[in-house]
């Protein structure tokens, strides 16, 4: 990245192949919407190239990616005065994945997750994808969010204790 | 350890972030309470359950789209100074200041008290000097102003020498108003001194390049009617070096109550000239 503050734009390639598809993931577990999700990962490159000269290599590169990702979300939703889509009006997630019998059961339990995630507050839904998907320590997450560690300890430990109620009565519903 | 402390730790102790101490005596409180183990059970699971979630695949689009936005970056980024396609004049100017001014606050801050200290140098210089120059005209015209003014208050004394000092005064005068010629000329033409009216002549030698004051001083030759204020007129009349001043003294040379030694000066000087 420091080669790209520094005028060589091409050094961006290989950064947008190795995090792109992490971060629409991200997106997409937030927004449950494919072709949003991809627009705000077109936006965050964008704000990195425009702001690239304010990246001073103090942070990992992922933890600046991620901070500037933080804000395009909250920018967006701010201007486009919409809440986070609940399960309920959110189209299905597209699965990537062919469906053979085989694989059935293990679709519905991706989707009975990804359904119980949609049901977390955006607040806690973001701190939890990061520590799971992103494997990063608190204190990376207050960074990219702005928040104390403690704050996001509480937070993380809240998100993944409702997420296990929420998940729980799911399946219920589906049993019964 | 209480079963309400261990289950605020229990995501820490599923993500492995407890130190080894307090790790111990977590477990050591998990093998005794059923409780505590059916929740870390709960979180365990559905944690683990966080691994069905596919990592769904962005169209080809997103990468496209990357690629040309970089491209059209690329093209608008010149030395390391960063183009919009967008970008107008002023915002270009505006991303080139902003290349140039320096990053760290404490030297953009020295920077401005520098600007700032360099600006107040030049206004006070430039202000002084304004002041200055107005200052020095104004004192200038009141200089003119009141040497005109005592050279014609001089030249209507009725002591000879005082009007002799007030015609010398105007020497002094650059540019003389027209008061001020007039005043000249009427003591050239109408003082009963003689010394007085010479002293006139050198006085509008000075001023020989206004064409008012050279046709005066042919009329003066006209009607003068001593000797050596005609002589004196005869030699600057000759150094006007015009067709008018040959026609004035041939004019005198035919009057027939002229001294006869102003008419031969007079002829001498008219063979110079032509």
């Amino acid at each position: 990245m420091m080669a790209v503050r520094d005028g060589d734009l091409d050094a961006l390639g290989p950064l947008f192949e190795k995090y792109h598809k992490a971060l629409y993931h991200h997106f997409l577990m937030q927004t449950s919407r494919p072709q949003l999700s991809e627009d705000l990962v077109q936006e965050v490159f964008f704000r990195i190239l425009k702001y690239r000269q304010t990246y001073r290599g103090e942070s990992k590169f992922s933890t600046w990616m991620y901070s500037i990702a933080h804000n395009v979300k909250v920018d967006y939703f701010r201007k486009k005065k919409l809440k986070m889509v609940n399960i309920e009006n959110a189209n299905p997630i597209p699965s990537t994945i062919p469906g053979p019998d085989v694989q059935t059961e293990q679709k519905d339990e991706a989707d009975l997750i990804q359904q119980s995630l949609q049901k977390l507050p955006d607040d806690k839904r973001e701190v939890l994808l990061l520590s799971r998907f992103q494997n990063m320590k608190y204190e990376e997450i207050g960074k990219i969010t702005g928040c104390a560690i403690g704050t996001i300890k509480a937070r993380v430990h809240h998100a993944l204790k409702d997420l296990s109620v929420i998940y729980k009565d799911l399946a219920g519903e589906r049993l019964s | 350890m209480n079963c309400k402390t261990v289950k605020s730790q229990l995501t820490d102790y599923i993500l492995e972030q407890l130190d080894a101490k307090f790790q111990k005596d977590l477990e050591t409180h998990l093998q005794s309470c059923p409780d505590c183990q059916a929740e870390l059970s709960a979180l365990r699971k559905v944690w683990t359950e966080l691994d069905a979630v596919q990592e769904a695949e962005p169209s080809p689009m997103l990468k496209s789209r990357f690629y040309q936005m970089l491209e059209s970056e690329k093209k608008y980024t010149v030395h390391g100074i960063q183009y919009t396609e967008r970008a107008s004049l002023w915002d270009r100017v505006d991303q080139w200041l902003v290349h140039w001014w320096p990053r760290r606050p404490a030297t953009q801050f020295g920077v401005s008290a520098v600007i700032l200290l360099l600006g107040l140098w030049l206004g006070n210089g430039l202000s002084n000097r304004t002041v200055r120059n107005g200052e020095m005209t104004a004192l200038r015209s009141e200089v003119r102003e009141m040497r005109q003014f005592m050279s014609m208050s001089l030249m209507n004394q009725p002591s000879s020498v005082q009007r002799i000092q007030g015609v010398n005064l105007t020497e002094q005068v650059k540019n003389p108003d027209a008061s001020l010629l007039e005043a000249l000329f009427h003591t050239l033409n109408s003082d009963p001194s003689v010394n007085v009216r010479l002293e006139a002549v050198d006085a509008l030698y000075l001023f020989r390049d206004k064409e008012n004051v050279r046709a005066q001083l042919l009329k003066s030759l006209e009607i003068q009617n001593s000797p050596l204020v005609q002589v004196a007129l005869i030699d600057l009349i000759t150094q006007l070096k015009e067709q008018k001043a040959l026609d004035a003294l041939k004019s005198l040379m035919q009057k027939e109550d002229v001294n006869p030694d102003v008419r031969e000066y007079a002829e001498r000087k008219t063979l110079e000239m032509s």
